[in-house]
């Protein structure tokens, strides 16, 4: 009875289907996105730095797919892999041995064959791995990713070795000295894939790993093959992964073993974190700010990179435990809330998280200018710390002016909780792009911009909240309803 | 018969747990375990349904040989249960928490590219329905109460249209009056579906309100058996176990 329930069910949603699949709002996001970024180049083609963005944003697409990828694993089906970057290494060799060895081969067949290695090599890994749970999951990917990575550093005559594999022929058109044919394949091939790797999360799959991912027994008990399914994310996240591997070697014409290192699976671990597990973009924006600050940091003082993923990773656990997208989108609901109650509760959340991304942006931007300042004192040998040299390198100046601009948006934003009228809604938005302009103008490194920015785009996302919307424009009488229900 | 136990023995390292246990439950039935606390009844439960494989003894399914198969297998045959300490899926809403279970009922879970959302929503929503959660379809389960995720499990139980429903204490940690009421629950349901129950409980009120046939279970033996009036006179299951209860 429920089958034919069921049949009648989705044959009527097969229909709506049909005529819905072009109002996806996640589609249409997707396709403007593309529109966008396809066309970035030509807008910043005569800048000064153009090959630095180009360069720049060619990795973050392709890490950022890495990370998507990965996520589906840790964030989706709840399996932590320490051996990720195996498959960045396998996609990287399987195109690039092709490439090298056989003349014959063709450069697409080469890139396709990456995925597909990738999804075979994760086959006979995964059959091992998935038998276990947790900690023991996590040492058995580490164990093999090594194995991988210890295979392409000790087969000379094969993969080379730690020389790695040099100059693979690709096509002519890749090696544009603009970087930009390049970047345009790698941005198409990476928003195709995240988007389909969206369609897997959302699908009756995606749902049934969140479910296992919940509870494994229970899953079990209404009928889900645990093991096969998990089996099925290992292979998903091993071929994408492997896709964002050839994408690397083919940008570098080369492979190394290094591609497959650990770090690098802890990198794209760190990527997860930072921008959030539980939510499916989290790790494209923490992609995009480990790459930035990355670019920040390791060009100044290597040294300290470590030290600063370190710190970093500690801070997300403790203050931030769902990732910064996870922060965005967190709400504090109770069904049992009436209206008031719940704009309160909004309106109480979003000033508190103004409040910790200004605090991160200025902290961020205090921190490098500190550090990208020539001698700065503090990681200087000699230790000669003086006010005035300060101001004359533009630190004290800067950083007062950074915390001024702060704190007014932040007055504006604590006043918005009484009176969010238009006219406030506006002057908060002009001042979140004035702070944007003014680090652009200061050149303030990378990060501090790219907070700002991620802060610029949680207002706007907080106006198209209906929730938020209402609160923002009839704030004033609910919230001062729920205070006095609170009061009386 | 629809359930049939043969002999079934399980012993954890050297302890026995369950000593050569038969039981039979026929179609239709409404069969209660009882038992003192840990007299075996959830171990039982758990070699049944396949989470645990007997040291020794089968269990039969419709004449099928199910000894040792996985619990997904056994689910798919048409063994439905629920745990005595509630077993959801925390941070999906009510709605996806039972949605999974109808979509793996469906054989769908391995659709990779439709959206799930709009699948399957009728059924999903006809569960709910039953077993009175409509309102909290949207909340997150691990939000509920205690008593709306025993009615969400029962739910969830249900979504794979089972032919007999394994209960292992329903009413476990309810007050009296949610034990009532998800008494009732269960028991218009299994009439409504014409399903099979086995279920362990200690309320003894509940036990003989709705029980057709008990088993008294012992130190992992089978103490008693038969209508609740024969065990109710057993002077072995009065020393045992209801007296202590009384
Ligand atoms: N996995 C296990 N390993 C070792 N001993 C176990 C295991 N599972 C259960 N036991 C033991 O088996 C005995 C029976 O446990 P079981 O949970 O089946 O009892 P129960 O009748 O369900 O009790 P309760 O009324 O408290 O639920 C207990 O003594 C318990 O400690
Ligand atoms: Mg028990």
């Amino acid at each position: 009875m429920a089958t034919s329930q069921d049949s009648l069910q989705d044959t009527a949603g097969a229909v709506g289907k049909g005529q819905s699949a072009f109002r996806d709002p996640v589609l249409w996001g997707f396709l403007v996105a593309l529109v966008l970024f396809f066309w970035t180049p030509e807008l910043i083609i005569y800048m000064e730095w153009a090959d630095f963005w180009i360069i720049f944003l060619t990795e973050a697409f392709i890490w950022s797919l890495f990370a998507v990828a990965f996520n589906l694993l840790m964030g989706y089906g709840g399996l932590i892999s320490f051996g990720q970057a195996a498959y960045l290494g396998i996609g990287g060799y399987t195109a690039g041995l092709l490439l090298k060895y056989l003349v014959w081969m063709n450069f697409y067949v080469a890139l396709v064959a990456a995925p597909i290695g990738g999804a075979l090599a994760a086959l006979v890994i995964g059959y091992f791995c998935i038998r276990r749970t947790h900690i023991y999951f996590a040492i058995l990917t580490l164990a093999f990713g090594h194995i991988v990575y210890l295979i392409a550093f000790k087969w000379y005559d094969f993969t080379g070795g730690d020389n790695g594999l040099i100059g693979i022929p690709v096509p002519e058109w890749i090696k544009d000295p603009t970087f930009v044919s390049y970047y345009k394949f790698v941005l198409v091939i990476c928003m195709v894939s995240i988007y389909l790797l969206w369609r897997i999360v959302n699908s009756p799959f995606g749902k049934t790993l969140t479910a296992i991912r919940e509870n494994e027994v229970r899953a079990d008990f209404v009928g889900i093959n645990v093991q096969r399914h998990k089996l099925y994310a290992f292979m998903i996240a091993g071929a994408f992964s492997a896709l964002a591997g050839a994408l690397i070697m083919i940008n570098e014409r080369s492979v190394y073993p290094d591609l497959a290192h650990w770090t690098q699976s802890t990198q794209v671990l760190l990527m997860s974190l930072l921008g959030g597990v539980y939510t499916f973009f989290g790790p494209v924006v923490g992609a995009f700010l480990l790459l930035t600050m990355d670019a920040d940091i390791t060009q100044n003082y290597p040294e300290i990179w470590q030290l600063f993923l370190g710190g970093t990773l500690v801070l997300i656990l403790f203050a931030l435990p769902g990732g910064i997208v996870g922060f965005i989108q967190e709400r504090d609901e109770n069904a049992a809330d009436d209206m008031a109650t719940r704009m309160a509760k909004l309106m109480a959340q979003f000033s508190r998280k103004s409040w910790y991304f200004f605090g991160g942006a200025v902290s961020f931007t205090v921190f490098f200018s500190i550090l990208q300042t020539p001698d700065s004192w503090w990681i200087s040998e000699d230790w000669d710390f003086e006010l005035l040299s300060l101001i004359t390198w533009g630190i004290l100046p800067r950083t007062i002016l950074q915390l001024v601009v702060g704190a007014a948006i932040l007055w504006w934003l604590l006043r918005g909780i009484q009176s969010f009228q238009a006219m406030h809604r506006w002057l908060l938005l002009a001042f979140t792009v004035l702070s944007l302009a003014l680090h652009i103008y200061l050149e303030t490194p990378l990060s501090g911009l790219l907070l700002v920015f991620l802060w610029a785009v949680y207002s706007f996302y907080c106006l198209f909240e209906p929730d938020t919307r209402q609160a923002f424009s009839g704030g004033i009488e609910v919230v001062k309803d729920a205070a006095q229900e609170a009061a009386e | 018969m629809l359930l049939r136990v043969e002999n079934v023995t399980m012993s954890f390292g050297g302890f026995i747990a369950t000593n050569n246990v038969s039981l039979n439950v026929e179609k239709g039935q409404m069969a209660c375990i009882i038992g003192p606390n840990g007299a075996g009844k959830s171990t039982l439960f758990n070699l049944i349904t396949g989470h645990l494989t007997p040291t020794m003894g089968k269990i039969f399914f419709h004449d099928q040989d199910i000894t040792g198969k996985a619990p997904h297998t056994i689910c798919q045959l048409g063994m439905g249960r629920s745990f005595q300490r509630t077993n959801i899926f925390p941070r999906l809403t009510v709605f996806e928490n039972v949605q999974v279970a109808v979509l793996s009922h469906t054989r769908k879970t391995l659709n990779f590219l439709t959206p799930a959302k709009t699948m399957v929503q009728e059924a999903t929503f006809a569960l709910l329905e039953d077993v009175g959660l409509v309102d909290q379809a949207k909340s997150t389960s691990g939000t509920l109460s205690y008593g709306y995720q025993k009615q969400l499990e029962l739910g969830i139980t249900l979504a794979s249209d089972p032919e007999i429903l394994l209960l292992d204490e329903p009413t476990a940690g309810m007050s009296p009056q949610e034990t009532t009421n998800s008494i009732e629950l269960i028991a218009r349901i299994s009439r409504e579906r014409g399903l099979t129950l086995l279920f362990t409980e200690h309320d003894m009120d509940v036990v003989f309100s709705v029980a057709e046939k008990i088993t008294v279970l012992h130190q992992g033996a089978v103490l008693a058996e038969g209508a609740p009036e024969d065990v109710k006179n057993d002077p072995d299951v009065q020393r045992i176990y209801l007296g202590e209860a009384a």
